[in-house]
């Protein structure tokens, strides 16, 4: 029986391997709370990830689960035969019917059954059989459904079944009956947890930073397959996604405004509650005087869905108005996005304002950052609920940032919020709050004010503790004003933390 | 941000693959090709939005200018919420939705595009073919193969002697004991070395050739000291072979083949003047020397050695100091029993055996085509050297035949609808592929033979076995590349056997044996081949 203080944390292709903030989000939620015992379950590409960050001592195991690497050590050799074959082909064609039709429904009951398979190390076989394969081939051209026309290929078959038993890997995992199941993304880290949640009544808490299926349709437009396998996978997403939602015991978006795809995914809006992510205000004390020239600050990952070429025109634009203008980004390059940062450089050379722009690097103290911008800066098209956003209100410094995820709710009225991808829009209102000293000084007390009310990591850890807690079914402890003792707790590591740089 | 960063398999995006082991490698898997990239999550969606022109167009219906605009995002949308996800990354949000589109919000709007645009499905832009390899690549590797053989040549005045019992030159046993167990050892190791390259590690595929090429050249040395009889420098000779094959391996596996061609290239001359000229024995020596340790230090510049040597050492010093690994700060703790781990960190070593038994099948077979007759009792002068040459030689064309079969596959694969579709496209490319291998395997041998002193003559039942043999060979490769390695193994394992017996108790004929055991060996290969790659499951 689960008691609140042993939890199995799931997620994929983020914490303890990658740095960003969703890591950064689980490690505040491990390290506030050292009396409840983690088991950290991470999903990964090929297993040997290099684990980035330093586990504290109350994660008492990681399993890092290789979604690519060679098979699972349990994978039996031999397919299903017989009756339990024809078992699974009844079961497998209602589940890519589900898939393909969302009109059909079947996906949970399928889900269920391909779990027992795959903890008995039958899954993996029988989805590699070739007559899996006809059977997919034979649902695909169905008349009536939308995959017929797209006149699908044997290597469209071979591809998607081989997309599908990698993404199904998952629910082979066990996670411990007295635990918690928290998996901080939907989507695939949701699988052991919806396993558990079936067949060993393990009660499942689902967190979402920002929206998986989004992400999964966005992202799905530069792969390189036909439409049928296309349909087949965002289907499979999409019945997941919405199989999370259903099963979850509570979901706990960071922000109201991932609300409104959950609850169109069918979760119950009585079991969604946001809790925000949270900010030390110890850590990113108050700034001081702002730099003596104007000074744009820009603090995060340089990659794409921070949609930097915005931010860069927006500059140029004010620098017409405003020549000593300088833009300081602060942040590291991620494998992979080198070419990014040469194409934002070619942009700025071509727009003629190169000279003031300054790549920092990752920086040691991430409050210096903040520090140094006259005023904060986000141009992002996706966000949760973004850190650089608080810890920049919390050094009392004002934002301008675009409308995107919970932004709007985590700056309120202390800041300016313009729409995404708008360069001119951004330009005019930062020029404006760059014009007017008084209302920026006035726009940085009330950002500090917001986050030491609402944003600070104490009430966001705390309220997981509470979450924990009555998921377990224990009575839950009454919150008291000024009940401080996580953040005692939290502050020597977490000012390491924020001297590693490693905050997003 | 959330969600993976790994929906496709992760290894290396390039690079060659050899491909007996090109299962192992995972590469050809029904994943996202080397092609898919980075995925950037920003969809170039066509503006300008807000600016809109002023006047007429202001007019129209908005709803229709947006269809318009997002068309194509629209048409190949597998479902209403992936337009809702583009139309929310393109900076909409509900609020402008319902002011300028009169809709809810993005759900409704996405849906009634959805409903407006007829589905269309657009092709991937570029269709990847990861089997193309340039043909030089692959005779250079045939070359490879073969060159090695020259330095017997440039050797021969060191090993001579008075012939053996068969009659065969003294040490010719000695050297191919070392020689065989070396081939079996390497193709075990390569195997195992490719299979890490394809998990993408590079640096244990590193370590595993580092400890697994001088234990190949210790275990080389050693069979052909277990061979006794040959003349003492052929004991040299054997070592110094033995080292060059775990030298070999390393350079071929991370595809350094032409700083191993450039290291054998002193030999290579040294044997080709000697024919013209006879050298004097120390600048013989000198060559095969330099040869050597060219190749062998080209090998050690690729591994970490220092690191192994280092790891090797602390082992060692554990081993012999305390046993309790409970010194130094405690980091971890265990509150809650392990269960197994379900993460297998690399590839199994009995996935590997095999591949070694395939290698000695075959070196057996090659071997018994060269000297099957002499080790039967037959006179000196029947040893068929140029087919094991044409076969050796025919490596490199059979590589690359073999890609061009996974290439037309995957060609039938994406063209065909059935099941029955593919099946026939492939017995297609199947018999083109193995047609034109046969071609170029006749064509070796017979040149071969003419070239070749004192050769005996191209009798019909030379040249059927030799076709037979190499349809073994390639079909065996083929299963092999197909992941199907065990059957080839067996196959290949009792047709070796079964020759071994046949020479041991002298039944039958030995080149009618020979032609028995390879018709057999090829019939069964070519039914595994049509009953296993008649299966799409097999193409993964």
């Amino acid at each position: 029986m689960s008691h609140g203080r042993h939890v199995t944390m799931l997620t994929e292709g983020t914490y303890p391997h990658v740095h960003g903030g969703v890591s950064t989000w689980c490690d505040q939620l491990v390290r506030g709370m050292p009396e409840v015992d983690f088991n950290v379950i991470a999903l990964t590409g090929s297993g040997r990830e290099p684990v980035t960050w330093e586990l504290p001592r109350n994660v008492y195991r990681h399993t890092s689960f290789p979604l690519w690497g060679p098979p699972p050590s349990r994978t039996r050799r031999s397919a299903l035969r017989g009756k339990a074959h024809r078992r699974f082909a009844d079961l497998y064609e209602t589940f890519l019917l589900s898939l393909l039709d969302p009109a059909h429904d079947g996906f949970s009951e399928a889900l269920g059954e391909f779990a027992r398979l795959a903890r008995a190390g039958r899954l993996t076989p029988a989805l590699r059989s070739e007559s899996v394969l006809r059977l997919l081939m034979d649902v695909w051209t169905r008349p009536g459904l939308a995959t017929a026309p797209a006149e699908p290929t044997i290597h469209d078959a071979l591809t998607a079944t081989d997309l599908l038993e990698h993404a199904l890997r998952p629910l082979s995992v066990r996670i411990p009956p007295d635990s918690v199941a928290h998996a901080v993304s939907s989507g695939l880290a949701t699988l052991p947890a919806l396993a558990a949640k079936r067949l060993d009544q393990v009660p499942f808490l689902l967190t979402e930073h920002g929206i998986y299926l989004r992400e999964r349709y966005l992202g799905y437009r530069t792969a390189a397959q036909r439409w049928p396998v296309k349909a087949l996978m965002l289907g499979f997403y999409r019945e997941l996604n919405s199989e999370g939602y259903r099963q979850a015991d509570l979901i706990t978006p960071v922000n109201q405004y991932n609300r409104r795809w959950e609850e169109r995914g069918g979760a119950d809006a009585e079991r969604i509650r946001t809790v925000y992510n949270g900010v030390d205000p110890h850590a990113f004390p108050e700034a001081g005087p702002e730099p003596e020239v104007p000074t744009l600050s820009w603090c995060g990952r340089i990659d794409p869905i921070k949609d930097l070429e915005t931010l860069i025109r927006a500059y140029a634009f004010m620098r017409r108005e405003l020549p000593a203008l300088r833009l300081r980004l602060f942040g590291p390059v991620p494998a992979g996005c080198e070419e990014y940062r040469l194409r934002l450089e070619k942009l700025a050379a071509e727009l003629g304002v190169g000279d003031g722009i300054s790549y920092e690097g990752r920086i040691d103290e991430v409050a210096k950052a903040y520090a140094a911008g006259s005023v904060v800066m986000l141009s992002s098209i996706s966000e949760g609920f973004p850190f650089s956003i608080i810890e920049a209100m919390s050094c009392g410094r004002t934002t301008v940032s675009t409308d995107v995820g919970g932004v709007r709710e985590a700056v309120g009225d202390t800041g300016l919020v313009v729409p995404p991808r708008e360069p001119e829009t951004m330009a005019r209102a930062t020029l404006a709050l760059l014009r007017d000293d008084e209302r920026r000084a006035e726009l940085g007390r009330m950002s500090r004010k917001r986050v030491v009310e609402k944003f600070t990591l104490h009430q966001s850890v705390d309220g997981f503790r509470h979450i924990y807690r009555e998921l377990a079914g224990q009575p839950v402890l009454p919150v008291r004003a000024g009940d401080d003792w996580t953040q005692r707790l939290a502050d020597p590591w977490y000012r390491e933390l924020a001297a590693d740089g490693s905050l997003w | 941000m959330s969600g993976s960063l790994w929906l496709r398999p992760p290894g290396p995006e390039g690079g060659w693959v050899h491909v007996g082991h090109a299962a192992a490698t995972g590469r050809g898997a029904g994943g996202p090709g080397p092609g898919a990239g980075r995925t950037d999550t920003l969809p170039a969606v066509p503006r300008p939005r807000r600016a809109a022109p002023e006047g007429a167009a202001a007019a129209a219906d908005p709803m229709d200018e947006l269809a318009d605009r997002l068309g194509a995002f629209i048409a190949a949308a597998v479902h209403p919420d992936e337009i809702a996800a583009v139309l929310e990354s393109d900076g909409m949000n509900d609020e402008y939705i319902r002011l300028t589109y009169g809709r809810r919000d993005s759900f409704a709007l996405a849906e009634e595009l959805y409903a407006r645009v007829p589905r269309s499905f657009p092709e991937p832009d570029e269709v990847t073919d990861p089997w193309k390899v340039s043909l030089t690549a692959c005779l250079l590797r045939g070359v490879i193969f073969v060159l090695p053989g020259l330095a017997y040549v440039l050797g021969a005045p060191l090993l001579e002697g008075p012939p053996d019992r068969l009659g065969l030159p003294a040490g010719t046993l000695t050297l191919l004991a070392g020689a065989l167990i070396g081939w079996v050892w390497d193709q075990t190791l390569s195997h195992r070395a490719y299979s890490w390259l394809g998990l993408g590690d590079r640096a244990a595929a590193r370590r595993t050739l580092l400890a697994g090429a001088p234990a190949g050249a210790l275990l080389g040395t050693a069979a052909a000291l277990a061979v006794p009889g040959g003349p003492p420098f052929s004991y040299g000779f054997a070592a110094g072979q033995a080292l060059y094959v775990g030298a070999a391996t390393v350079l071929l596996v991370l595809g350094r083949e032409r700083a191993l061609l450039a290291a054998l290239a002193p030999m290579a001359a040294g044997a080709v003047l000697s024919l013209v000229t006879d050298l004097p024995v120390p600048l013989r020596v000198a060559l095969l020397v330099a040869s050597l340790l060219a190749a062998c230090a080209l090998a050690l510049r690729e591994l970490p050695v220092r690191r192994g040597v280092r790891a090797a050492v602390r082992r060692i010093r554990d081993r012999l100091g305390s046993r309790s690994g409970e010194r130094g700060p405690v980091r971890w703790r265990m509150l809650r029993g392990a269960e197994e781990d379900p993460a297998r960190r690399g590839p199994r070593i009995g996935d590997s055996v095999p591949y070694g038994v395939f290698g000695l099948g075959t070196g057996l077979l090659v071997l018994y085509a060269a000297l099957g007759e002499v080790l039967s009792g037959g006179p000196a002068e029947a040893v068929a050297a140029p087919s094991a040459v044409a076969l050796t030689l025919s490596m490199g064309p059979a590589e690359w035949l073999l890609h061009r079969f996974r290439s037309g596959s995957l060609a039938g694969l994406r063209a065909a609808r059935s099941p029955r579709a593919f099946r026939r496209r492939m017995l297609t490319t199947l018999t083109g592929c193995l047609a034109v291998y046969l071609v170029v395997l006749l064509a070796l041998g017979v040149t071969g033979t003419l070239l070749w002193p004192h050769a005996p003559g191209l009798t019909w039942v030379r040249v059927t076995t030799l076709l037979l043999l190499g349809t073994v060979m390639w079909t065996g490769l083929l299963l092999q590349s197909f992941g199907a390695v065990r059957p080839a193994a067996v196959v290949c394992a009792c047709a070796a056997v079964a020759q071994s017996l046949a020479l041991l108790f002298g039944v039958g004929q030995p080149r009618l044996v020979q032609l028995v055991v390879a018709a057999g060996a090829s019939a069964a290969l070519a039914v595994l081949v049509c009953l296993l790659l008649g299966r799409a499951t097999a193409h993964r």
